[in-house]
């Protein structure tokens, strides 16, 4: 029953999604709240979520067949079709957000290997066919193939998850007002958000895995080093921390019912399910912070910019539809390919 | 462009939704015409964005439509150059708020928010309905027609013609009123409209309340500007604001509207403190060695011959145009028992009492700072230099001081331009090469009178008096007056209180807008009211327009046909357009819409009045027409190619008749200055200084204004043969005090204003809209720029004034004067003096039914007041720096 | 042949003739310029100035956009200009991100100048080539210097701030200019070696 309330919202939200995108193709862009000043918005910030999950996803599963773990394999598998929906839905996304929709494949065309965006399509397409091929079976539990496959998906993964570190790189200042835990943070969130998403797969599935709450508490920590770095790095600067704080404080806390869970409560799904969700609304706030962090401030520097106001960002309700969407979208391709593949 | 609403845009949302709105349908501009498509075509062009409207350019259109406005390469005075305005000309052309087709009101109610219910009719029937209007106010008294000109339209060479066809002395101009700064320059030099500074050799030049060019876009002042910048020339700008121009030079703030004191202060440091100056210019070319007598009076010859002045080696009074000894420049003798004193013993003594500690007090710059500027600009003069020009040895002086509107317009303000002339007549630059030129005719104009002083040109020359008076705006009583739309609105709303023997029943406009750009709106709103009929020969739906009973819709700039004579501009001048004399020409676009050529509209309504034919008709008038500014050296009717008055002729016809009768056109026709656009003649560089015809001691410039007394003293005879006071003036001498020989220290009426209006507005063109000459305001290009300029369409304030009435960035205040109050956003610069408040440009007020962008930004001119006391009693100039208190505007729930 | 543009802040009054005259010659729609003056001021009270910088696209030599640009829609010409191909866009934006002199201009709609109205005939004949959804900025008005003229700005320039020419040729204008007034270009620290270069600053 509940399977069924939730494909019927998925179907709505899908359709909202195919609305909104052609609404978008006859208006343009400018349906939403972005700006010469602000480029990047609600849609990027979707994009890097859905890749970013899939990525930990991703590379959970490709360790997974290297150490040809027999025990965790049904959970890849599980897995695996949400990752495939989560690149499809950041595909989606991506392409909502271009100007020339459909002109995206001249990427591949474009031979530009000195852009990060190039090498991101290129990590992106190949772990979407890896996953694809995974997803068809056609990657057995051990031998040659299953090595090869798992090492091209483990560097692909890992590619495009270090490649987004690369997106904002003009916007970094030199000095201690760098953030050179930007790789580091993009890694953990990754890894983070996919293992979050893996542990609701397993709750989902009936799956016991004792060993995950005690990796999530590992790659909470992970997620925060880089957090807290940045956010001493930037002590002393005049620039008000673009909610730093409220995102550390919710890892924190994170943190701290994961350690509470682990110690008194081992194993309780509806705990469990509650902070898997903490995680992913935590690594959602974290993708924002990254986007308006670099944009928030003039492009020029001082005294030039002087008189510019501040660019500020609130997307409107057509941008959240459309995200939603494609969350939608995501969840219906998730429950078609399970539907599939069940006997 | 994203969908985030700029803050214009924002504003312009709200003012849709809290204003009553038009709403008109957007105007269906109509397809290319298929067989322009492909076809190329360029015209020659004369730009009219600005006051100033000499650039050439060249107008290209594609495909029929006009795609670019650029300056003509290798033309002076732009060189190929352009502004900002230039090239935003093309939006006023395709404006879809323009009227563009003649209409009538239908609903009688008046009102800037009211719509009139136009309705469309023929050019017949509005030029019917004109004539009848005009028709019956010329039987009732010819007087009752006011024609109102204004920068909105300069490309008309009938105006002036008809008004005097029709028999009404009463063509007014709206602009003037807050620019009255041509009195002194009349007075001293016999010039117009403004003296202006030789930029190719003044090194060090003093400016007040005015601008070279770059401060308000001015592209030959820019050109010149920056040229003598790169030289090495030395600006000291004196101004409440740090301006385009001041942050190229010295800044030296000053309290707005105080600027009197500060010159009076350096001219006393000159005079007692340094005493270095030109002593042979003051002796040979001044009055000042006149001898004067106790009733402030020239001592003449056996009481009524030429003017006497001491001779120190024979030790005898002598007409000044004796052979002397040596002149006595100071001194107290005794003639026929009478006890006189030099002028410039006079001078000195009324002098002593403007010390720098007396004018820090007033106006705030510091005394050293006073003593180190008249230090600087004697140093810089170098007295006594000569230099060589075209074999002519002319005196050099490479040092000037100019001062301009936002010093002269208040009361005293011709006495602040008349100090400004002292102060540059004690280092003897008045027409020499570095110095203070005036920028009209060039020729034998600075002749002595019979009493040895220059003779008074322009508006130096006393209007007469009439009792009752003929003129609306009141010249009999300002007989120095510039344009005054101000007087002629009190005397709309007050005739008895102004003795007018007559109702001003119609008001004929033509590009004049006073109710936006002079004061009190609302007045002059109410004074439209009381007229029984209002034609505006309109470009744009403006708040004249708005008002009127007939709309007649006139060409946009691009599409006037005109021929033009080059005027000499009115910032600065340089060796690119020194001795230079032009005709221009403006190849017409094709006409958009049901327009007419003002021109056109001029000899059609005089042909319907029968006043176009015969004797004292339109073309009669234009015969006898001289150009005001450049005299014989305009395009004038001359000789056998004047008008036969009984024929009709095309607007080209007359053109090229004055083209033949140019004295410089070398029998040129019209045909040749289509060839090129412009026909040059250059005269030589030496006969452009004045100094060139009057040289060493054959004239004598005024440094005791005695022309200035004479005025006042009849002016008053005249006021109590007739047993009336100055209208709208208490008591006499509150007048009469401005017309003294010598400049001294009055108060204007913002002077020590009640403790609460602490603060005094000002105001300054920008670069972006220097006049309403095409609605810039409303060109959505510039728009689009002074949306983004910090100092625009913003209400400026100093960071410590800021702090100490609690007003923070953004915030939205209200300014308001006495006699007015607005509101806007507050911006915080450091470019302002404490005390001043700035209000830029020329925004706000706008209608119901003009462009959207003219109803935004706070509107200056709200501030200022129609009240005679505030006036100039000499030039009749409002007082462009009301004082003012600030506060937090209320937030409306 | 390699083109440089020298600016003279000393001359420039910050009239932006020159962002108008480039609004005129290329027909941008309505909120889009392709340059800019900025605006700010220097100093404090008394001792205050106005103070502008115009800026054109600086079409550097190393430019950021063209190594983002994931298309290749962004090229650069033999003679340093910095082009885009609209063909290719794809409106990804990030070349906008990397841009550290905020010149380039996403189309997110080609509207109109007046607000509420209809297209001009002016934009009718002038914005066939501008597609929504592509980045455009400052291309120098090649047109212009196939023809053999100079871009827009630099002859409407009233005060004659600006100066282009060739800095392969050491007895050009633009070369001289550089020499003699020490010209130094905005942001050189970033390496991103900027194509136009500011004197009397």
């Amino acid at each position: 029953m509940t399977s069924w309330i939730i494909i019927l919202a998925a179907s709505i939200l899908s359709i909202i999604w195919v609305v909104m995108f052609f609404r978008q193709l006859t208006s343009g862009l400018t349906a939403t709240a972005l700006d010469d000043k602000f480029t990047w918005g609600l849609y990027v910030q979707g994009f890097f979520y859905f890749s970013a999950l899939a990525g930990g996803i991703l590379i959970f599963i490709a360790l997974v067949s290297l150490f040809e773990i027999s025990t965790l394999r049904p959970l890849a598998e599980t897995a695996a079709v949400v990752s495939f929906a989560c690149l499809v839905s950041a595909a989606l996304l991506l392409g909502s957000d271009l100007g020339k929709p459909f002109r995206g494949a001249r990427i591949l065309t474009g031979k530009n290997f000195a852009s990060p965006l190039t090498w991101d399509f290129y990590m992106l397409s190949i772990c979407g066919i890896l996953n694809l091929v995974f997803l068809l079976g056609l990657i057995p539990g051990k031998g040659f193939l299953n090595m090869v496959w798992s090492v091209l998906c483990l560097i692909a993964a890992l590619g495009y998850v270090m490649i987004h570190t690369l997106f904002f790189l003009s916007r970094v200042e030199a000095g201690f007002r760098s953030q050179p835990f930007f790789g580091m943070d993009t890694l953990a969130q990754s890894l983070w958000g996919g293992m979050a998403l893996v542990n609701l797969i397993a709750l989902a599935s009936g799956y016991k895995t004792p060993g995950l709450t005690t990796l999530l508490i590992v790659l909470t920590v992970l997620a925060l080093i880089p957090l807290a770095g940045a956010k001493i790095a930037s002590l002393g600067s005049t620039n008000k921390g673009f909610s730093q704080i409220k995102i550390i404080a919710l890892d924190v806390a994170v943190l701290i019912i994961l350690l509470l869970i682990r110690l008194f409560s081992p194993g309780n799904p509806i705990y469990l399910s509650i902070v898997s969700v903490l995680i992913l609304t935590a690594v959602f706030l974290e993708k924002s912070h990254l986007i308006r962090q670099y944009q928030r401030k003039p492009t020029l520097p001082l005294p030039y910019s002087r008189y510019e106001e501040v660019p500020d960002y609130s997307p409107t309700l057509g941008e959240w539809a459309l995200t939603a969407g494609s969350v939608g979208v995501c969840t219906l391709l998730i429950s078609l390919m399970l539907y599939l593949k069940m006997p | 462009m994203a969908r985030k609403k700029t803050d214009y845009e924002r504003m312009l949302k709200s003012i849709k939704t809290t204003q009553e709105w038009f709403e008109p349908s957007p105007y269906k501009w109509q397809r290319v015409d298929p067989k322009e498509k492909g076809g190329k075509k360029t015209l020659y062009g004369l730009c009219r964005a600005c006051m100033q409207g000499d650039c050439s350019t060249l107008v290209h259109l594609e495909d029929g439509v006009v795609t670019r406005v650029e300056g003509n390469p290798d033309t002076p005075p732009n060189y190929g150059s352009l502004c900002a305005k230039g090239n935003a000309e093309i939006m006023g052309l395709y404006n879809p708020y323009r009227v563009k087709t003649p209409m009538v009101r239908t609903n009688p109610l008046k009102g800037l928010d009211v719509d009139p219910m136009w309705k469309e009719v023929s050019w017949g029937e509005a030029m019917d309905l004109t004539a009848e209007g005009l028709k019956k106010v010329r039987e009732k008294d010819a007087r009752g027609l006011v024609i109102c000109e204004g920068w909105g339209e300069r490309d008309t060479i009938f105006r002036q013609p008809f008004g005097h066809a029709f028999g009404t002395p009463n063509e007014i101009g709206s602009h003037g009123a807050l620019c009255t700064v041509h009195y002194a320059t009349g007075l001293i030099q016999s010039g117009y409209p403004v003296a202006v500074v030789d930029l190719e050799y003044c090194q060090y030049h003093i400016t007040l309340g005015r601008s070279l060019g770059p401060n308000f876009g001015i592209v030959p002042g820019m050109r010149k500007f920056s040229k003598a910048v790169e030289r090495g020339m030395k600006l000291v700008v004196v101004d409440p604001r740090s301006s385009y121009e001041a942050s190229k030079g010295e800044w030296v703030p000053i309290r707005p509207g105080t600027d009197l004191a500060f010159l009076l202060a350096m001219a006393h440091v000159i005079l007692h403190e340094i005493k270095v100056y030109d002593k042979f210019f003051l002796l040979n070319r001044t009055n000042a060695p006149y001898l004067i007598g106790p009733d402030g009076k020239y001592v003449r010859e056996a009481g009524k011959g030429k003017p006497l002045m001491w001779d120190d080696l024979e030790n005898k009074a002598k007409p000044f145009d004796a052979q002397f000894g040596e002149i006595a420049l100071q001194g107290t003798r005794e003639i026929s028992g009478v006890t006189c004193k030099t002028a410039f013993d006079m001078i000195c003594e009324e002098y002593v009492r403007y010390t720098p500690e007396w004018a820090e007090e007033i106006c705030t710059v510091p005394a050293k700072t006073i003593r180190r500027l008249a230090k600087e600009f004697i140093e810089n003069a170098r007295i006594g230099s000569t230099i060589e020009i075209d074999g002519f040895t002319f005196p050099f002086r490479p040092a000037s001081l100019n001062v301009e509107r936002n010093v002269t317009n208040r009361r005293g303000g011709t006495y602040a331009d008349l100090v400004g002339k002292i102060i540059n007549m004690l280092v003897g630059n008045i027409e020499v090469p570095g110095g203070c030129l005036s920028c009209s005719y060039r020729g034998p104009i600075m002749g002595p009178t019979g009493d040895g002083t220059v003779t008074p040109g322009y508006e130096a020359v006393p209007k007469p008096f009439k009792f009752p008076p003929d003129h609306l705006s009141m010249a009999e009583f300002y007989p120095h007056q510039h344009t005054a739309p101000h007087l002629a609105i009190n005397a709309i709303l007050n005739p008895e209180k102004y003795h007018l023997p007559y109702r001003a029943e119609a008001w004929m406009s033509v590009g004049g807008n006073p109710i936006r750009q002079n004061a009190q709106p609302e007045s002059y709103v109410e004074g439209f009211k009381k007229l029984s009929f209002v034609v505006s020969i309109a470009y744009h739906m403006d708040e004249v327009a708005i008002l009127s009973d007939v709309l007649l819709p006139e060409h946009s700039a691009l599409e006037r046909f005109r021929v033009a004579p080059f005027y000499l501009q009115h910032q600065s001048i340089d060796n690119e357009v020194n001795g230079l004399k032009m005709i221009q020409l403006r190849e017409a676009v094709p006409p958009l819409f049901n327009t007419r050529h003002v021109d056109d509209i001029f000899m059609e309504l005089a042909e319907r009045l029968g006043i176009l034919y015969g004797e004292g008709g339109l073309y009669d008038q234009l015969n006898k027409a001289i150009d005001w500014v450049d005299k014989a050296d305009g395009l004038n009717m001359n000789g056998q190619w004047k008008l036969d008055v009984e024929k009709k002729y095309t607007l080209e016809e007359i053109f090229d008749r004055q083209i033949r009768g140019w004295p410089y056109s070398d029998g040129k026709g019209l045909e040749d200055l289509k060839k090129k656009g412009n026909i040059q003649y250059w005269k030589p560089r030496k006969e452009f200084y004045l100094y060139y015809y009057f040289p060493d001691n054959k004239t004598r410039h005024p440094i005791y204004m005695t022309g200035l007394k004479e005025v006042g003293d009849e002016l008053r005879a005249n006021l109590e043969k007739h047993n009336i006071g100055f209208p709208g003036i208490e008591n006499m001498d509150y007048i009469f005090d401005l017309y003294r020989p010598i400049p001294h220290w009055v108060e204007t009426s913002e002077y020590k204003p009640p403790k609460e209006y602490d603060l005094w507005a000002i105001n300054w063109k920008t670069p972006y809209i220097g006049n309403d000459a095409s609605n810039l305001t409303g060109n959505p290009w510039l728009a689009e720029i002074y949306a983004k300029d910090p100092w625009e369409s913003v209400i400026l304030l100093n960071p410590v004034t800021a702090q100490r009435k609690r007003l923070d960035e953004g915030a939205r205040i209200v300014v308001e004067s006495r006699y007015g109050k607005i509101e806007g956003r507050l911006r915080i610069s450091e470019l302002f003096h404490p005390d001043a408040v700035g209000v830029g440009g020329s925004y706000g007020l706008g209608t119901r039914q003009s462009s959207p962008l003219n109803r935004l930004g706070p509107n200056f001119n709200a501030l200022l007041s129609l009240e005679d006391k505030t006036l100039d009693g000499v030039s009749g100039g409002q007082d462009t720096a009301p004082a003012v208190k600030i506060y937090r505007e209320e937030v409306k729930l | 042949m390699r083109y440089a543009m020298v600016i003279d802040l000393q001359k420039c009054v910050g009239c932006n003739s020159c962002t108008v005259a480039c609004r005129a010659e290329q027909g941008t729609p309505a909120g889009v310029h392709f340059h800019k003056v900025v605006k700010y001021e220097a100093g404090r009270y008394p001792n205050a100035k106005m103070k502008f910088l115009p800026m054109p696209c600086m079409h550097c030599q190393n430019p950021p956009c063209l190594k983002v640009c994931p298309t290749g829609a962004t090229y650069q010409c033999e003679d340093g200009l910095v082009l885009i191909d609209h063909d290719k866009c794809i409106g990804c934006r990030a070349c906008m991100v990397a841009c550290p002199y905020e010149t380039r201009h996403f189309l997110w709609d080609v509207a109109c100048y007046f607000d509420g109205q209809l297209p001009t005939p002016f934009e009718q004949v002038k914005q066939d080539s501008f597609d929504r959804g592509t980045v455009v900025k400052c291309n120098f008005c090649v047109q212009r210097l196939v023809q053999g003229r100079l871009p827009a700005c630099v002859e409407t320039c009233p005060s004659q701030a600006r100066t282009f020419g060739d800095l392969d040729d050491p007895e050009s204008e633009a070369s001289r200019l550089i020499v003699l007034h020490r010209g130094t270009r905005f942001r050189e620290e970033l390496g991103t070696e900027p194509s136009v270069y500011y004197i009397k600053g």
